[in-house]
């Protein structure tokens, strides 16, 4: 295969988090309308100066990317809407980085955002895909759940994880979430309450699963170059992967599509696993967070549960994971559950991480994983962000 | 005189919590398999893999020919999980819910409905069968069908099995009519309504049965019948039918005619105008149990036989009320059953020669079909052989049976 074309001199800068609410009575339009604002506002840039928008949400209605931008009277001459749910974020800035790079576009806006009202979830699921209508959800309406809870069950049996293993990486995250002020969930919580929450779905217990929440999030891709001339905090692009129903043969989903392609990622960043200071896993459940640690090469396939057993994975520990909380506590807020993590490491590497801050770290890694239609989930994306010098 | 009873409302509610019925066009093929109790995937006709599921290009060669065909139903258990919450009421009303994920032998991995939890890898049988709403789901048994997994609510709910339940036989003075109260009786229902126009034998020896006057000329004779039967009613079993002498030398003869669509069609529409409110509240009080519309129709309901045509007309007119009955009790949860026999042996001097269906064979058939959760049962050989001449080509078939004379 050729190699890429690298991502030099392409940078991510002003981290917008529009704050997560349980329930909103505004619409998806208010969340990505207040995201914007917020990135006119930290970067000091008119809306002339977007040139380019990504979108990406679960509750527009019929409504698109481009509606969006008349909705907000912007003018973009690059535009693309990024359905991906968990995948969005990586895509998004990997679709960035590559109009900048071309000249398509100057500063790229990549927003995410969703409203969750007492019966979105519900409707989400009954209208999500397909396959899912035809399918999965007829067999008891479980959703990701039920899903998450079959290959979780399979992954525990098959490779000997516990739910203490999940339950190291639950309890870590919110160690993290304690200090991020945008967290829903902030109050302690120790292994014996992760282990006496109530069943959701034999494997899965309450605290395995994500809260759904309103909410948005929001950063500008632009030139490394551009970023300094405006004087904002930024990071550099080194290196992004993403790769789409991936071993579709496997009976029961055991792996992602990160396998297929970290050593590309790799190469492209010109580093290597043990180089990384800390990541922010997609967490939409305990168990893919140790798959990602497997098959994007921090240990092997099936060592999952001894490499959280071995490591402290809050942000003072020996491999921060998700330091703002993840998903896990600081909620799901529709598709911005794919841009948490995204904006999480720029304010990490950019001193904008307050007290969670991550001692000394210059490399940070991005995943992304979204889109249960059936059986499995299909997207998996990740990318490598470095500390600018 | 026209005394009509009270209409009594029911003390308890008409809605019922039914599970996710939507489903895309190419997934009712799934639908249509399973209404006829059979286990169908889609298969492409270029190189022969199974899809799953349904969908509209071939995974492996992107083949756009995917035919539903029949295919082994063997499996090996992938995954299996319990569900202790659901975004559905339907089944936040039957937690803890079993499903699993299985690897079929010809190929897919489907996710399916289990009975309870399996042995690991567990070899097993996956069953295409129709749910409460009347949609197609899968359902993977132990290959060796243990008894107590066909016992288990899951299975139950998706049939309506006679035992325990209180039945109305519409005609039960036909010698099918007289075959299906036999038939029900031993297979343990708890009631049986042996509809009669004019009650002239009470039903001796028979503990269960009890004769009610139901005439399905007159509406009135039914709301009687109706406030005689009460609100607990499991099932209808509409066996009313009349067939006129077949003619060879007129094709028409009003009087026939119109007796037939008196009673074959019209019958049907004051028979569900009277009846069918009392399934729809029953499948509210009882959601445990799926209450049954079933009609003795004909296989002349698909096409004109010889010599009878009025007859298959009025035969087609009850087909098409069915289905419009069908799509209004699915709402509430009540299967709708019809039976397409051939010609039936029955008392009319005039019988003409020919292949008939046994009132047994009839009254099995009609047994397994209520079992099984079918909507669409072929009694008999004549009737098997018929279906798939007309499947395979309606307008051959009409030729085929109907040659002109000489």
């Amino acid at each position: 295969m050729r190699r890429r074309l690298s991502y030099e001199g392409l940078a991510l800068a002003a981290p917008v988090t529009v704050p997560y609410q349980r329930y909103s009575t505004h619409g998806a339009h208010w969340f990505i309308g207040r995201a914007m604002h917020a990135l006119l506002a930290q970067s000091g840039l008119s809306r002339q100066q977007i040139d380019g928008l990504t979108v990406s949400s679960f509750t527009l209605g019929s409504d698109t990317a481009v509606g969006v931008a008349q909705h907000l009277g912007l003018s973009p001459r690059w535009l693309d809407h990024i359905p991906t749910g968990g995948a969005s974020g990586v895509m998004a800035l990997r679709r960035a980085a590559r109009a900048v790079q071309a000249g398509d576009a100057e500063i790229v806006a990549c927003v995410a955002g969703d409203t969750n009202q007492p019966d979105t979830f519900a409707h989400t699921l009954n209208h999500f895909a397909d396959f899912a209508r035809d399918a999965s959800f007829p067999y008891g309406a479980g959703g990701p759940n039920a899903v998450f809870s079959l290959i979780t069950t399979h992954y525990m049996r098959r490779y000997g994880a516990t739910r203490e293993d999940f339950g190291r990486i639950a309890v870590a995250q919110r160690n993290n979430a304690m200090h991020n002020p945008n967290a829903l969930l902030r109050q302690p919580l120790d292994m014996q309450q992760y282990l006496e929450a109530r069943p959701i779905a034999e494997a899965i217990h309450l605290l395995d699963c994500v809260m759904p929440c309103a909410g948005a999030e929001a950063f500008l891709v632009m030139r490394a170059e551009q970023a300094r001339d405006l004087g904002l905090p930024h990071v550099l692009l080194r290196g992004a992967i993403e790769r789409h129903n991936a071993y579709a043969d496997d009976p029961v989903m055991e792996r992602g599509g990160w396998r297929m392609d970290r050593d590309d990622l790799y190469a492209q960043a010109d580093v290597q696993a043990g180089d990384i200071d800390l990541i922010q896993t997609y967490d939409d459940y305990p168990v893919i967070v140790m798959m990602q640690f497997e098959d994007l090469g921090f240990c092997e396939k099936g060592e999952g549960p001894d490499f959280v057993r071995r490591h402290g994975l809050d942000f003072a520990g020996s491999f921060p994971n998700n330091t703002s909380g993840g998903q896990l506590s600081c909620g799901q807020a529709g598709a911005a559950g794919g841009f948490i993590g995204v904006t999480e490491t720029i304010r990490q590497l950019t001193g904008q991480a307050g007290s969670r801050t991550v001692a000394q770290a210059r490399l940070g890694m991005v995943c992304g994983f979204g889109m249960v239609t059936y059986d499995r989930c299909l997207c998996t994306g990740a990318a490598i962000l470095e500390k600018a010098a | 005189m026209n005394t009509r009873p009270e209409t009594k409302l029911p003390p308890y509610p008409t809605q019922i919590d039914l599970p996710p019925h939507a489903r895309g066009r190419t997934a009712l093929g799934m639908t249509a398999a399973a209404a006829r109790g059979e286990f169908m995937l889609q298969q492409c006709s270029d190189c022969g893999a199974v899809q799953y599921p349904p969908r509209q290009a071939c995974h492996r060669c992107l083949g756009a020919d995917l035919p539903w065909q029949r295919q082994p139903q063997g499996a090996v258990l992938a995954s299996q999980t319990v569900l202790h919450h659901s975004n559905a009421r339907y089944f936040r009303h039957r937690l803890p819910w079993h499903v699993g994920l299985a690897r079929l032998d010809c190929g897919p991995t489907v996710m399916l409905h289990l009975p309870a939890e399996l042995p690991e890898a567990a070899r097993l049988r996956v069953h295409m069968r129709l749910d409460r709403a009347g949609s197609a789901i899968l359902i993977g048994l132990p290959e060796e069908e243990a008894t107590e997994m066909k016992d288990s609510a899951l299975i139950q709910e998706l049939g309506c099995d006679p035992r325990g339940r209180t039945i109305l036989v519409t005609d039960a003075q036909s010698l099918a009519g007289r075959a299906i109260v036999t038939a029900l009786t031993q297979a343990g229902a708890a009631r049986i309504w042996a509809g009669c126009p004019v009650i002239v034998d009470p039903l001796r020896k028979n503990a269960v049965a009890q004769a009610v006057q139901l005439d399905p000329r007159d509406v009135g004779s039914l709301r009687a019948a109706a406030a005689a039967i009460g609100e607990e009613l499991d099932m209808v079993i509409n066996t009313t039918t009349l067939q006129a002498p077949a003619r060879v030398a007129t094709l028409v003869d009003r009087n026939d005619a119109s007796t037939e669509m008196d009673i074959n069609y019209f019958g049907l529409l004051r028979l569900a105008e009277v009846f069918s409110p009392l399934l729809r509240q029953r499948s509210a009080a009882q959601p445990q149990h799926m209450p049954a519309w079933v009609n003795l129709l004909s296989i002349g309901a698909l096409a004109s036989l010889p010599g009878q045509a009025s007859y298959c007309a009025s035969q087609a007119a009850a087909h098409c009320f069915s289905q419009g009955l069908r799509a209004d009790l699915s709402g509430a949860g009540v299967r709708v059953m019809n039976l397409f026999p051939g010609p039936l042996e029955d008392d009319s001097p005039a019988q003409s020669p020919g292949i008939r269906v046994a009132p047994a064979v009839l009254a099995r058939a009609l047994l397994q079909g209520l079992r099984s959760g079918l909507e669409d049962v072929y009694p008999g050989e004549l009737a098997q052989d018929w279906l798939s001449r007309w499947r395979a080509d309606p307008k051959v078939f009409e030729r085929e049976v109907n040659r002109p004379p000489g």
